[in-house]
């Protein structure tokens, strides 16, 4: 799995930003919906050998 | 096999509840459904696929091809399904859900011979491995009462290529960092 460096401290900014300010007052007993959009970085196609030799065709 | 510009985004719907009965309300449960596509570039070579059924049946092709590389570039879109935890607390919370993912579109670009013949994908370019799973760590951090930053990271299983040794990942683990907007009242 590869990190992004960028993203990660991209992260660590927001979230210490968020904790600095004051805090929310949660409700209780809440159902809500919520939209989310995100961008992603992603390891796509990963191909490993299974080292099981058993079950390998030849 | 070396992977880059794997870049997408996600976008999709969450319903969070919490649970009553749980003290100060502090847990609740969540479902999400994302859309989510990917736009890549991936590089095949010979050695990414030695077990492969279909060295067999292409023989000497496979030696003559060595270890050239098949670049290739790969859209593709999924629809999934996460459910689990979460934990409210304070501004900052975490959740912890599963997911399982259905590949519903997947085109390539400039495939080489490789990869066709190597069982990856059929001949005409969809993937083989419709479905992934895996586990999702997210954590949400709530900047003003409707609105957050929602920031994850999720590692997939795998899932086994069929007629072969090897396991597939079309979705693979990723990060992701996005916005959380609540759209009911």
């Amino acid at each position: 799995m590869k990190f992004n460096l960028k993203f990660i401290i991209l992260f660590l900014a927001m979230a210490s930003c968020a904790k600095q300010s004051h805090a929310l007052k949660f409700k209780d007993s809440t159902s809500a919906l919520f939209l989310r959009a995100s961008f992603k970085s992603s390891d796509v196609i990963l191909v490993d050998e299974n080292n099981d030799s058993l079950s390998q065709s030849y | 096999m070396d992977g880059k510009k794997n870049l997408g985004f996600i976008i999709g719907l969450r319903y969070s509840s919490t649970i009553k009965k749980i003290k100060n309300n502090r847990l609740s449960y969540w479902t999400v459904l994302d859309f989510q596509y990917d736009r890549f570039e991936e590089t095949f070579d010979f050695d990414s696929f030695p077990y492969s059924d279909s060295i067999v049946r292409t023989g000497n092709t496979a030696r003559k091809w060595g270890s050239s590389d098949n670049r290739t570039l790969i859209n593709q879109a999924s629809l999934t399904f996460q459910f689990g935890l979460k934990y409210n607390f304070r501004r900052i919370r975490p959740a912890l859900g599963y997911y399982v993912g259905y590949n519903i579109f997947s085109r390539t670009e400039g495939v080489g011979e490789i990869a066709q013949q190597f069982g990856i994908f059929k001949e005409n370019g969809r993937l083989i491995n419709k479905l992934h799973h895996g586990i999702k760590l997210d954590v949400y951090i709530h900047l003003t009462p409707k609105t957050g930053i929602v920031a994850g990271i999720a590692g997939s299983f795998d899932v086994r290529v069929p007629r072969t040794t090897y396991t597939f990942n079309n979705i693979g683990s990723y990060l992701h960092m996005g916005i959380d907007y609540k759209i009911s009242k």
